[in-house]
This record gives C-alpha cells, structure tokens and sequence, in this order.
C-alpha cells in the first residue's frame, strides 16, 4: 500500500519534534564540550536536523509499502525495536565516519555509545507517538463508519413497508375472484405487482416524485376499494405546482395505509379518505384525513406514525413538521417539508 | 355441523363459503360482517362451528367470544400471524392463514368434526340456552391471554370481590365475574357453592374431613383443600350422595 499523502499536522509534528531534538542535542554540546570544534556543529545540523527527519519520512514510507500499518502490536514491536537499533547504529557509525574523514581521531566507544542510545531514543519517540496517533486515527475512522452504518441502518429500518394484513387480505380476495371474476382479478395482480415493485424500489431511493408516490396511492386505494367495497370513498385536491415537490417514498403511502386501517377499517359503514397536497410559503404541504376517531396511542396504532415522525426527523431535521388531529369525527395528519429532501 | 361465517370483508366470507363447498358434512346456516351481527345470527342460529376473523370494524373477534354464553367450536381465520393468536394457549381451537389452504382447512375441519364428536357423545344438546355444563366450553381472557376450556376441565372458582379466580390445569386467570352471577349460570349438578369465597366443581371432590370450628375441609384433586361449613358440607354430601 503507498503512503498516502501526510496532512499539515504531520509536518508539524516532523518539524517540532526533530527541531526539539536538534536544539537538545546542540544546546547540550554548546553547553558542555570545551573546546569546540565547527565540524562537529555541522554534523550534529546535519545528522539531528536533516537525516533524522529523512530517516523517518522514508520509514513512513517503507512501512506503509511492507503493510506494516495492518499488522498487529504483537507482530509490529519487535519489528520495530529491529529498526530503531538499525536506525540508531547505523547512523552512529555514520557519524563516527564522518568525524574520521574531517580529520577528527576516532571517538571512544562510550562516545560512539551515548550517541546510539541518544538516536535510539529519538526514533523509539517518534515511532511510539506515531503509530499512537495513527491508532487514534484508525479508531476515530471506525467510529465515524459506525455512525453512518447506525445512521443507515436506522432508516432502513424506518422505511414504510407495506402492512402484512393488507398484503394477505388482498391476495384473498385476489384468490376469489380468480375463480368468480378473472378480468377483475387480472387487474388486481397488476396494481399490486405495481405496488410491491414501488415499495422494493423505495429501499434504494430517496426521493421520489410527489405524483408517482400519489399514482402509486392510487393503486393502492384500489386494492384496498376491492376488499373494502363501498365502505371506502376517496376524494383528492392536489394543486399543480405542488407535485414538482420530491419526497422520500411511502411516506403519504404510510399515512393513507393508517388512515385505512385505523380509520375505515374499524367503522362498519365506511367512511371518506382525503388526499390534499399545496405549495405554503416554498412548502408543501399534504394533509391525509379520514373519517373516525383518534384513539390514544397505547393501542398497537402508533408505531407506523412514530416510524413517519423519526423518520422525518432523520432526514429533514427540524426543516418537516408533522401533526395528526382530530376535529368534528374526522382525523387529519398534516405534513409540511421543503420541495426537497436536504 | 352448522357453520356460522364472521369476516368484515364480503369477498373473504365468499371464498370460504366457496372452500367449504368441498366438505358435505359443513353446512354455512349464516354469515356476519360485524361483531354485533355475529353475536345476534349465534343467539337466533343453533352453531356448531364458528369461522372467526379476529380484526372487525369496531370490536375483535376476541370481544365476540367474551359477550357469548357457550363458545362454539372454533376456527380463527386470520391474514397475517397476529401476536394475539400467539397468546392464545388452546388445543380446543384451530386457526387458519388467508389465503386458506384447502388441505390446512380439511385438516382443521377433521379436528373440529372428532370435537364434535366428543361433545355429542357426551350431551344430547337441548336446543337454546341452558346452564353451562360439562362439555361446554368457554372463552377466558385474563390481559393478554385467552384460553378456551370446558367446564367439567375447571377444578373450582375463587370469588375476589367482582372477580373470579378460575382454577384449571396449571392456570389462574382472573376474570370480570361475580361468584353469584357465575353460580347463577353453571349447571348445579356440577358446581356447588362450597363458601362464600368457593364455587367447586363436584367431579374433583375428593375427601370430606372434620375440620376445626365444627366446619368440614373438602380436598379437592390436584392438591386444593376448601373449608366448609357444617351445614354447607351435609349439602355436598347430599349432592355427592348416592
């Protein structure tokens, strides 16, 4: 794997930490050495502040192209102290020769020695705060995956899908008229192969035009018209300009299906579902009613609309509302969101 | 066997009215799309087996088999596998998916015949409405649960206040019901009002001993013992007596 290319906060570090060490080790021979001599300056400026941090770029390198980031502690600690004392004594004798060839005698062995450990302590540095910051690194990037796997997963699980008693209702009846009314039945497999292709594809979309979403209600009202009967009336008033509006799929299909089974469904003489969508203010805006009455929550009822309600949340943030009353027998579910989804 | 049809949806009832063409031995005596219909068609029609949707406009199946005196035999037809049947904690009931298999519904139509069966064997069934006797069966719900039992399978009822305990099998459902008004309703010859607090069925009487205070103790089988009274236990000896 090559590198990928080092951001400032490297280069930053690279330079606070080698320059750190530099004047370290320079401050230290200024300090302590009597009498001075201009070539060691100039090799301590040149191994501490030039090939130090070349060293350890080019390791960087070297690690990444032998995989070395993937391996696990167990493997890549002794690796690493293999290179630290590589590192350190391989340069140690590089500045031993160097002193050699500018005329210098050759240093002691305690000399030689304190130089290595000095180097060795510089490289173990910089290996440990590295690979520290590249774990950092690796456990932010999890976290991060995490949450967009969480966040993903969330509105999945929010998607509408259809009602199984519905699904199982309608391949009943479909089941009877079969038999007693083909030519029925054949445009009943239609609307409903249209339907389930719809709620499959809203897996994978996130928005969808408000007038296929209203053409698919349609069929799904007459589905729901051949079980119900004459129990079911449907009016709908949707103004022009509001069907430019995109939004996310299943979400009137929801309310309506709610409306149906909470609303229609318990009155044994039937009653009236009304579609209604406007543009207010650069919004807009779709209402669901329905004959019938608003029961508290506590009955098993509430969970598709708490579904609608998290759903919206996740996707529009504050920008949607969504409201559900109840005036003079009629249960009206309100929703308001921007033309598009964010 | 009379089959009565209760589903809210016309095209439901007339695919299993068409399914139960097949079996000559089921006769459809009636239909109903409400729980208030199906409730008035079992007090006018003598039902031997009902076809039960469970979601209805307004009540459940379940609100139906609670308003009904004697619960006839018992298929639920549902759409999908509905939390509620899981509760349900029967053998003395089947129920059936929609779309109904024809084989699934043989299958369920055998059980309910071998039932019948039974039940006719052991009562010559007077027609209209009697006291509840041991073959009857009823329907208890206690929260989420259901249970459907004969009466001669209940051991006796507990009165607490306007609620009744009913013992039977390892089960205590507590149920909305008087002590009195139960009484009222379940054949003598089967029940007896052992004390205030106690309703026991005589078939699990087991032993009468002397009790303290000049009452007796009756245990009954499956390990319950009630106290009675001296007059109360000369009664039951009466009643038990040969």
């Amino acid at each position: 794997m090559t590198p990928p290319v080092p951001g400032r906060p490297y280069w930053i570090c690279q330079a606070a930490g080698w320059g750190g060490f530099l004047a370290y080790v320079l401050g230290g021979y200024l300090l302590t050495e009597h009498p001075k001599a201009a070539t060691d300056v100039v090799s301590i400026v040149f191994f501490n502040g030039l090939v130090c941090p070349a060293a350890t770029h080019g390791l960087r390198r070297w690690m990444y192209l032998r995989g070395w980031h993937q391996l696990s502690s167990r493997r890549l600690t002794p690796r690493l102290v293999a290179v630290v004392a590589g590192l350190a004594s391989g340069l140690t004798a590089a500045v031993v020769l160097w002193l050699v060839l500018a005329g210098q005698s050759v240093m002691s062995a305690t000399g030689a020695f304190s130089i290595a450990a000095g180097f060795a302590v510089a490289f173990a540095g910089w290996l440990t705060i590295y690979f520290a910051v590249q774990a950092r690194r690796k456990r932010d990037a999890l976290q991060l995956e995490l949450a967009v796997v969480a966040r993903d997963a969330q509105l999945r699980s929010l998607r509408a899908q259809l009602n199984p008693h519905f699904l199982f209702n309608c391949l009943n009846s479909l089941r009877h008229l079969i038999v007693t009314e083909p030519a029925r039945a054949e445009v009943m497999v239609t609307g409903l192969a249209e339907l389930l292709r719809y709620s499959l594809a809203s897996d994978r979309l996130d928005a969808v035009g408000l007038s296929e979403e209203l053409r698919v209600v349609d069929e799904y009202l007459e589905l729901e018209r051949v079980r119900l009967e004459d129990r079911l009336t449907v009016t709908r008033c949707v103004a022009p300009e509001a069907l430019h509006a995109r939004i996310p799929p299943m979400l009137i299909q929801t309310l309506v299906d709610n409306a149906i089974k909470h609303g229609i469904a318990e009155l044994p003489g039937g009653g009236v579902v009304r579609i209604d969508a406007r543009v207010v203010n650069g919004r807009v805006e779709i209402v669901v009613a329905n004959t019938g009455q608003l029961r508290p929550p506590a009955q098993e009822g509430g969970r598709g609309l708490d579904n609608t309600k998290a759903r919206l949340r996740l996707i529009y943030g504050d920008a949607a509302t969504f409201s559900l009353q109840e005036t003079h027998g009629t249960v009206e579910a309100r929703l308001a969101l921007p033309m598009e989804p964010a | 066997m009379n089959a009565l049809l209760v589903d809210d949806e016309r095209l439901a009832r007339n695919e299993l009215r068409r399914l139960l063409a097949a079996h000559p031995g089921v006769t459809v005596v009636g239909e109903a799309a409400t729980v208030d219909e199906a409730e008035a068609r079992l007090r006018e029609l003598e039902v031997d087996l009902l076809f039960l949707d469970i979601k209805m406009p307004g009540a459940t199946g379940f609100d139906l088999l609670e308003r009904i005196e004697r619960v006839p035999l018992l298929v639920f037809t549902t759409a999908y596998d509905e939390f509620a049947l899981r509760a349900f904690e029967v053998n003395a009931c089947d129920y059936l998916l929609k779309p109904i298999r024809p084989d699934r519904l043989a299958a369920a139509l055998d059980k309910m015949r071998s039932l019948w069966l039974a039940a006719h064997a052991a009562t010559a069934a007077p027609a209209g409405r009697r006291l509840r006797s041991a073959s009857d069966r009823v329907f208890l719900r206690d929260g989420d649960r259901c249970w459907i039992v004969t009466m001669g399978e209940i051991v006796f009822f507990e009165g607490e206040g306007n609620y009744a305990r009913v013992h039977f099998g390892a089960n205590r459902p507590l149920i909305r019901a008087s002590l009195s008004a139960l009484e009222a309703r379940v054949d003598p010859a089967l029940f007896f009002r052992a004390s205030r607090r106690y309703l026991i069925n005589l078939r699990f009487v087991e032993r009468i001993d002397p009790g303290v205070d000049d009452g007796y103790t009756v245990s009954l089988r499956g390990g319950h013992s009630v106290t009675v009274s001296r007059r109360r236990a000369r009664q039951l000896r009466e009643s038990l007596g040969l």
